[in-house]
């Protein structure tokens, strides 16, 4: 792979293992190949779970420079993915407390504010090329917010990251149990908050 | 307006939070800060002598008959560019330097206000349970 | 005479520790060891004149007054913060090391709090000389990250925030914590 092609799509754990130890080497391009391959999970993760763009963007801004000083750290293309959402994960939850929030968290009408922040900076809840409901994307971005800091992030990791209970376990520093009850609590409030019926 | 109701919402959960581009020019911030986070040892002189190691190849090429007024005044601008150019790489290290200090001081505030934080989120945690004791 | 010998003695040793004490700065252990146990590791050492540099360098034309003058005000910033991948990857021990500088007179403790099912303690020391503040101490023992904060210089805590915001940290409007009667760990 040339060392300057853009990677503009996420890339496979195994492209990272190439990529890994030439940014340990001191390739510049190697780096910030690596965080155009990672920078949507980080930005999005944290947009989702703090609903303001720029403190999103400052946060996984940090995220990256950590990543650059903790390179020695990294050992694979898959240590590298689950420590960017294990850092991101810390980050944003001082985040969230710094707020001092209440654990479980904002109003229905604070959280609505924070989904119509997320909408304005377009494609942001029905993702590229506008596939998807963008009212129901709204919707479902105001009662994520409503949920308290970890569950929201595990269901993020669930769903934004498509990973197992078991891993997001593992990454989180969890125990299973814990995960999967998150998970469980987190659906059902947000299927009662929007009324859902329940499924068989 | 009447809510959509999806039929799945672990379906529509994954459609609403696929993963989106931060703004325009991230990557290249990310660069800018991780720059300020190198150690100034690593600052590379190579945009500041390039210029200089080419006039210097170029006073070297063997067989160039060149006025000696020339030479000379080639030799007077390299040696005051050179005087120019030290002084500032050394104010370039000195602002590279300052740019390490800011932000190390930048990154102790952030540890330091995260902890206090947690400090006082400890002393509400214990005041509530006290409260909650001595009301029960 | 022997007393005499005897309580020299024990002044010459005393120094060191009151010395640094009477700076507001407290010693920090070698942490290499944990360092390489560790998953994530923030090491910042600044002293007086490497802050005066900086600070004087941002003087010139530099957009953040406010930051300069924040670092001018600071005398040292000394942070030892590491994070673990498991619960109790280090020990107890490296933080009494510093805890035990504490008890000095010089050291009045704000806030020592220890949550016992979470495992976590947190310690804030001023050190106080004279009616003036010469530093700050943050000592925070979570089960997988320990962070030593060490400020020298004039610091009020209820500024900290402000001082934070200079920098681009989120400022955080920080009330003076009551001393709880929860005796610190040792």
């Amino acid at each position: 792979m040339p060392a300057d092609c853009p990677l503009a799509t996420p890339v496979a754990a195994t492209l990272d293992d190439g990529l890994v130890p030439a940014a340990r080497a001191g390739d510049r391009r190697a780096f910030a190949a690596l965080v155009r391959a990672h920078q949507r999970t980080v930005y999005s993760l944290a947009l989702r779970a703090l609903g303001a763009a720029a403190e999103a963007e400052e946060l996984a801004q940090d995220v990256f420079v950590q990543l650059y000083r903790n390179l020695e750290h990294i050992e694979s293309g898959a240590h590298l993915a689950s420590w960017l959402r294990r850092t991101a994960f810390h980050r944003i939850v001082d985040a969230l407390r710094r707020r001092r929030r209440a654990p479980g968290t904002e109003s229905l009408d604070e959280a609505s504010a924070t989904a119509d922040a997320i909408a304005e900076e377009g494609n942001a809840l029905d993702g590229p090329a506008g596939l998807g409901d963008p009212l129901l994307a709204r919707r479902l971005a105001a009662l994520l917010a409503t949920l308290a800091p970890v569950p929201r992030l595990v269901l993020l990791l669930r769903f934004q990251e498509d990973l197992d209970p078991s891993d997001i376990a593992r990454e989180l520093g969890l125990p299973i149990n814990t995960v999967k009850s998150h998970l469980k609590r987190s659906l059902e409030r947000l299927r009662t908050l929007y009324q859902e019926p329940q499924s068989p | 307006m009447t809510d959509p109701r999806p039929e799945d919402l672990e379906r529509a959960l994954r459609q609403a939070l696929r993963p989106v581009e931060p703004p325009a020019g991230f990557d290249a911030r990310v660069m800018q800060a991780t720059d300020a986070s190198r150690s100034v040892r690593e600052h590379r002189l190579e945009p500041r002598v390039r210029w200089l190691a080419a006039l210097v190849d170029y006073l070297r090429r063997p067989a160039r008959r060149e006025p000696r007024w020339a030479l000379a005044s080639v030799s007077a601008a390299v040696v005051a560019l050179a005087a120019a150019g030290g002084l500032a790489y050394r104010e370039h290290v000195q602002a590279l330097r300052a740019e390490q200090t800011r932000a190390e001081v930048a990154e102790a505030m952030r540890i330091a206000n995260d902890k206090l934080d947690t400090a006082f989120r400890l002393v509400a945690e214990e005041t509530r349970s006290e409260s909650d004791r001595q009301l029960n | 005479m022997r007393s005499v010998l005897r309580i020299s003695l024990l002044l010459f040793l005393a120094f060191p520790v009151a010395s640094f004490a009477q700076e507001g700065r407290v010693k920090l252990p070698d942490f290499s060891n944990l360092a390489k146990r560790a998953t994530d590791s923030v090491v910042v050492t600044l002293d007086r004149d490497m802050l005066r540099s900086a600070g004087a360098f941002m003087n010139k034309g530099d957009q953040n007054a406010a930051a300069s003058a924040a670092i001018n005000g600071l005398d040292g910033v000394y942070v030892r913060h590491f994070t673990f991948a498991h619960d109790n990857d280090y020990s107890r021990a490296d933080v009494d090391a510093i805890l035990k500088q504490l008890h000095a007179p010089v050291w009045s403790p704000m806030v020592s709090v220890h949550d016992t099912r979470k495992n976590e303690d947190v310690h804030i020391y001023l050190c106080r000389d004279k009616g003036h503040t010469k530093g700050m101490v943050i000592v925070a023992a979570e089960p997988r990250e320990l962070t030593i904060v060490n400020l020298v210089g004039d610091i009020d805590p209820a500024k900290l925030g402000e001082l934070g915001g200079s920098f681009g940290v989120p400022s955080l409007p920080l009330k003076t914590p009551h001393p709880t009667s929860t005796p610190p760990r040792s």
